[in-house]
């Protein structure tokens, strides 16, 4: 595992499967809070791979059992208005939650990586330049830039994925800059200036993996921001759109029955919830981990 | 009296032995047991209930119990919690009541979801700018409201004008104005120039013309000529004989405006002065609109009220919660289980529960458009619609079934029984398929649907048409469209295929007229369907020329038959309103219906609210 | 130092400029406008030409960089314009709706900084421990649950148990003050609460570096007890990134304030967006974002400064 900030203080010889492994159990030893959080994630990811043979019904089929029926053992999550398993919409709504936030983090991750490596490589007017856009992109608050994008362009999956992209971009061109800076100054990246390598080819194999870490730890944190704003936008009716379940929508068309039905509103509440803590604390840990200012301490 | 949905007399007789062992019921203790499934046959069977206002209670709400009787007439009441054409649920039966019982004074708190954008009645025909500017204006005629009003035979009585009179053709009005009336005087303006002088007909007048240049021009549409004979006799000549002219002028899009005020302001977006009973005292964008009682209004004695306030909150839990919390005295949801739940902890809410005398929403089609031009192929969309099932899932059964655009009171006698909608209303997926195949659309059928989340329940229906549509072969692709676009596309004729439509009536009552003069005749301007049928337009022509009113009925029944034998829309099933009141607030009964009656839009049935002691309601 | 401050305060200006020009442009891809929705509103059968001829009224059929320069222009002389839905001026409607804003921002922060002070230095000190984790998943549970969710919830919770909920009918702090506190803590503390997470994960990092500088190290090493250590030492410094997220965070406050702001009934520069944006009022939304960039710009800047002031290390380059 190649994670460190500089490449070449931490390297060790090609390492073998067990050696992975053996630091793997090491770290989660050391950070229980980010393993639990791991597992999570994968647990998450697992349901939402498999939801269409998990999902006990069709989310969408209507009167599969009767309307506003509380948990039980036949609807463990209970019914909502229109009588549909819950449980299944949850299914499916891990899903959603999956898909929206990677396609809107890969996205933005992309494009934000690609801007940050040219500014930070390329310095100069290049960089001044870029940096005026990214700093007029964070000076709008991202929920309502995103409000803004899907009202002008209408509800629509790939509208709302581009919006929630820009939750991302300007952290990702960021970070990325940040860390080209540094490496840049490297002396094998220097090296390999020297015998005239190709600029793309020494930003693709010197400079980026020196960004990777630093890359995971603002995509964790984002993931759970896209879930959240994607809820967010739920509440104004600009989120997901049916026959697609999203947690978001499920959220906000269950406050009329928020009373009479508290488990319309607590079970997708707490999906997002678990999976924005997961996010966060993986995040966190990864922090712990890479940040070699942080290592050692007590 | 409820005259919509009514069990057979089996069902009543005991609901009426329910009610008297209801009405003395304790307040229930919380019990959030979900709603029971409603049997199959839940979906109200409506059976034929006469017209005239009997008092009989018909229908249970469940979990609510029966409702309240309407008491015998007492020796001269000047009003009663009463609202006939309504259901009233109450735990304190509504009473009449003299003007001596009336308790004056204190601060009445409604709310609204949303701002008008300004205040100029001519400009928007905006839903929020009309309750905004209700309390302030009057009107040459207003509709009855109060405990005996007819919604669907509004009777029309004076308001500005004190009497008017018909020529024999039906061309010519004369209207005898009000002497006795003043522009108000607030302390909030300064226009000397307007406050405190008489109105006189040269106001009503440029009401009128300035209605015909704005978003008001429907309700002077026939007309051709408006002169003052004198400084209080207008007369208005009309190009046809019109039978929707005088309730288009008792309607609250027709508000009598000063004549000097707005050739001093230019428009009136910003300032409200009328001759109504209330001052505009206040209005705090996004907050609230205040208003004072006008003593110089010229009905005498009210209102009783000293302040009218709407607070403004867009989020329908908050009002539910500030109507708990006793913030706001009035508001309104169309989900049975919202009043269930406000019920639990205030039992002795009043809950009026409203039919809509004719439908709004609806699957619209392209009827200028293959395929949506072959009938069949409209009655198999129609016909893969459950309607009952709709109701029963999305308004928990408590919604209307079965109705259509043209309101049923212009048709029949009494509420029409499912079996009036004809065969193509009734939810049969193989016969729809059928019908497809005779159309040549066997192999099924693809198609675009927009529509505009006007609120979850349209969400709902929406994916349920897709789901219903999908078991014939008819696969849609939903879009939901932002408001803009929505009123672009739909009002503007440029949906691709279907769209769920909504039904704007022309004038501001539920009359038959209404509903299908200016909306169904091929290329009238609310038109929005392409409907164009010769024998349509006929039966139309008939009903501005019938003067019998039993033979206008049978005219109204062919159009009605032709609607839904054609599906020129189809209808879906939809929500009943509910207007829920503290028991405090007295002769309520002017708002109900409040959002469907457009002729209660304004809000100057405010004047003969009023506010008994809370404490009596404990 | 001043040669900085310039330096910063005309990258504010360019930064708002382009943010101006974004707003611009993103209102402008639209079909539909304010201009659609109040004539389908008024009249929905206007012709084609109808519309050329309003649009040309309002100069709406020019190119979009004149169009942008006069309202530019305007921008210049204080005049954002007159909005499509109200007719009442832009600028008029955002210094209404402004101080409501301000005012939540400052109760949240301070309810943020509550909680995520405490929390984040605990958490440093006892980190890795049962506690740390306790501390943190409250924290970043505030970040985890949909702030409307949140809202609508407490309403109802109090609604149904003390018959009370925050007055719907707005006060201002200086026409009620008493009224006006009680509308406010709720929605400051849920906001406050959902900010808290950053802060807290800011503080604890800083702690955390704190503690293992040399100073600590001989502190300790001289005895002193360690709460008095984290007391005099560490926190001056953990300072330093605490005023670094009121920078990261007046962003993510703003669109917290579009819902919070809804669900309260409080009038206030969030709901106003809002409702700008729904009714696709694009002039007085384009003013929205104007105002809300260059107040994040200059939040930014002030906390910038302030690091100086702070830390006298830092020197401006």
């Amino acid at each position: 595992m190649r994670w460190g900030v500089t490449a070449g203080a931490d390297y060790r010889p090609a390492p073998t499967l067990a050696w992975r492994w053996k630091r793997l159990v090491a770290l989660a030893r050391r950070n229980p809070a980010g393993a639990v959080s791991l597992g999570m994630i994968l647990f998450i990811a697992l349901v939402a791979i498999l939801a269409p043979w998990l999902a006990p019904h069709d989310p969408s089929a209507l009167g599969v059992g009767p309307r506003l029926s509380k948990p039980s053992l036949t609807y463990p999550f209970g019914t909502d208005n229109l009588g549909r398993d819950l449980l299944s919409r949850i299914i499916a709504g891990t899903r959603t939650a999956l898909i929206v936030s990677s396609a809107s983090v890969s996205l933005g991750v992309l494009v934000g990586t690609a801007l940050g490596l040219v500014s930070g490589w390329f310095r100069g007017l290049v960089d001044d330049a870029l940096q005026r856009l990214i700093d007029s992109l964070m000076a709008i608050p991202p929920l309502v830039l995103a409000m803004a994008l899907v009202a002008v362009l209408g509800p629509g999956l790939w509208k709302l994925l581009l919006a929630l992209a820009i939750f991302l971009l300007p952290a990702a061109a960021r970070t990325v800059r940040g860390a080209v800076l540094s490496a840049r100054e490297e002396v094998y990246v220097e090296a390999a200036r020297a015998i005239g390598a190709p600029t793309l080819r020494i930003l693709l194999r010197h400079i980026l993996p020196n960004v990777t870490a630093p890359i995971i730890i603002v995509v964790t944190v984002h993931i759970g921001a896209v879930i959240i704003s994607e809820a967010a936008l739920s509440f104004v009716g600009l989120g997901i759109q049916p026959p697609m379940v999203s947690w978001g929508q499920m959220l906000s068309l269950a406050r009329p029955f928020m009373e009479s039905a508290p488990w319309l509103v607590a079970f997708p509440t707490g999906a997002i919830a678990l999976t924005v803590l997961a996010f966060n604390f993986l995040g966190d840990a990864l922090r712990d981990i890479w940040d070699p200012r942080l290592r050692g301490s007590t | 009296m409820a005259r919509f949905v009514r069990p057979a007399g089996f069902v009543w007789v005991p609901l009426l032995f329910l009610l008297v062992a209801g009405a003395c019921r304790p307040a229930q203790a919380p019990t959030p047991t979900p709603t029971p499934p409603p049997t199959p046959t839940a979906p109200a069977q409506p059976a034929p209930t006469p017209i005239a206002p009997t008092p009989t209670p018909v229908l249970t709400l469940p979990g609510l119990g029966a409702p309240t009787p309407t008491p015998a007439p007492q020796a001269t009441p000047v009003g009663a919690d009463i609202v006939p054409y309504a259901q009233v649920y109450s735990a304190n039966p509504p009473k009449r009541f003299t003007e001596a019982e009336v308790r004056r004074g204190g601060t009445f708190v409604t709310d609204f979801s949303g701002d008008p954008p300004h205040f100029d009645p001519d400009l928007t025909t905006s839903y929020f700018m009309l309750g905004a500017v209700g309390p302030v204006y009057s009107r040459l005629l207003r509709p009855v409201w109060g405990a005996m009003a007819n919604p669907y035979a509004p009777e029309i009585v004076p308001d500005l004008a004190e009497r008017w009179e018909a020529s024999s053709d039906g061309l010519t009005y004369t209207f005898s104005l009000r002497k006795d009336v003043t522009w108000q005087e607030t302390p909030y303006y300064d226009f000397p120039e307007v406050e405190g002088k008489p109105f006189t007909c040269d106001d009503a007048r440029f009401s009128l013309e300035r209605d015909a240049k704005n978003a008001t021009a429907f309700l002077v549409a026939s007309v051709e000529t408006i002169t003052c004979l004198d400084a209080y006799t207008l007369r208005v000549t009309l190009k046809r004989r019109d039978p929707g002219f005088l309730p288009n002028l008792a309607s609250s899009y027709a508000y009598i405006i000063p004549k000097a005020l707005v050739e001093k302001v230019g428009d009136l977006r910003q300032v409200a002065l009328g001759t109504g009973p209330f001052l505009l005292k206040e209005y705090k964008p996004k907050t609230s609109i205040t208003y004072e009682r006008n003593p110089k209004y010229f009905v005498t004695g009210v209102p009783y009220l000293d302040t009218y306030r709407i607070v403004i909150i867009p989020e329908e839990s908050t009002q539910v919660a500030a109507f708990r919390a006793g913030q706001i005295h009035y508001t309104g949801t169309n989900l049975p289980s919202v009043v269930r739940d406000i019920l639990r902890t205030h039992p002795k809410t009043v809950v009026h529960r409203f039919h809509i005398p004719a439908a709004s929403f609806h699957i619209a089609f392209r009827l200028d458009k293959a395929p949506w031009n072959n009938a069949d192929v409209r009655r198999a969309i129609s016909m893969a619609i459950n309607r009952e099932e709709m109701n029963r899932l999305v308004y928990g059964g408590e919604g209307q079934t079965y109705n259509i655009g043209v309101p049923w009171p212009s048709a029949f006698d009494t509420l029409p029984p499912p079996e009036a909608f004809g065969p193509y209303y009734k939810y049969n997926p193989q016969g729809a398929k059928d019908l497809l195949a005779k159309a040549g659309f066997g192999a099924g059928l693809t198609a675009d649907y927009v529509y505009y989340a006007y609120g979850d329940d349209r969400i709902q229906q929406s994916e349920m048409i897709q789901q219903y549509l999908a078991q014939i072969g008819v696969k849609i692709s939903v879009q939901r469209l932002d408001y803009g676009v929505w009123t672009q596309q739909y009002l503007g004729q440029q949906w691709k295929d279907l769209a769920l439509g909504f039904t704007v009536p022309a004038g501001g009552m539920a009359l038959g007229y209404d509903w299908t003069y200016e909306l169904m005749k091929c290329k009238a301007s609310k038109n929005t369907w392409f409907i164009c049928d010769p024998e349509l337009d006929a039966l139309l022509e008939k009903t501005v020329t019938e003067t019998d009113p039993l033979k206008l009925k049978q005219v109204y029944r062919q159009i009605w038959e032709r609607e839904v034998n054609q599906v020129y829309r189809a209808y879906i099933a939809q929500e009943v309103r509910y207007s829920l009141w503290h028991p405090w607030v007295r002769n309520t009964q002017g708002w109900t219906g409040y959002r469907f009656d457009q002729f209660t839009y304004g809000g100057s049935h405010v004047a003969t609210v009023w506010l008994d002691d809370p404490a009596k309601y404990r | 130092m001043t040669a900085y401050i310039v330096r910063r305060l005309l990258i504010g200006v360019l930064t708002a400029f382009l943010v101006a020009l974004f707003a611009f442009g993103v209102v402008r891809i639209v079909p539909g406008d304010a201009l659609m929705l109040q004539i389908a509103e008024t009249s929905p059968r206007l012709t084609p030409a109808d519309l050329a001829r309003i649009r040309a009224e309002m100069g709406l059929d020019k190119p979009f960089v004149p169009q942008f320069l006069s309202w530019l222009g305007g921008v210049f002389r204080g005049d954002l314009g007159n909005s499509l839905w109200t007719g009442r001026p832009v600028l008029k409607e955002i210094a209404r709706t402004l101080p409501l804003t301000l005012e939540l921002a400052v109760l949240g922060l301070v309810v943020a900084t509550l909680i995520s002070l405490p929390i984040g230095i605990l958490s440093a000190v006892k980190r890795n421990t049962l506690l740390d984790y306790a501390l943190r998943f409250v924290a970043i549970l505030g970040l985890s649950i949909p702030e409307f969710a949140l809202a609508i919830v407490a309403i109802l919770v109090l609604s149904l148990t003390v018959h009370w909920i925050p007055p719907t009918d707005y006060r201002s702090l200086v026409e009620d003050p008493l009224t006006n506190l009680q509308q406010m803590l709720l929605p400051a503390l849920i906001v406050g609460f959902a900010m808290s997470a950053v802060s807290m994960r800011m503080t604890r990092s800083a702690m955390l570096e704190v503690l293992r500088e040399d100073y600590i190290r001989t502190a300790r090493a001289k005895g002193l007890p360690d709460r008095l250590v984290i007391m005099r030492h560490a926190l001056k410094n953990a300072f330093i990134p605490v005023i670094t997220i009121i920078g990261l965070q007046a962003r993510r406050f703003m669109g917290a304030t579009v819902i919070i702001e809804t669900i309260f009934a409080l009038p206030g520069l969030g709901r106003l967006t809002l409702d700008a944006l729904l009714n696709r009022d694009f002039v007085q939304l384009q003013g929205n974002l104007l105002v809300i960039a260059l107040l994040v710009v200059l939040v930014n800047l002030v906390v910038d400064l302030s690091y100086g002031w702070l830390n006298p290390r830092i020197r401006y380059g």
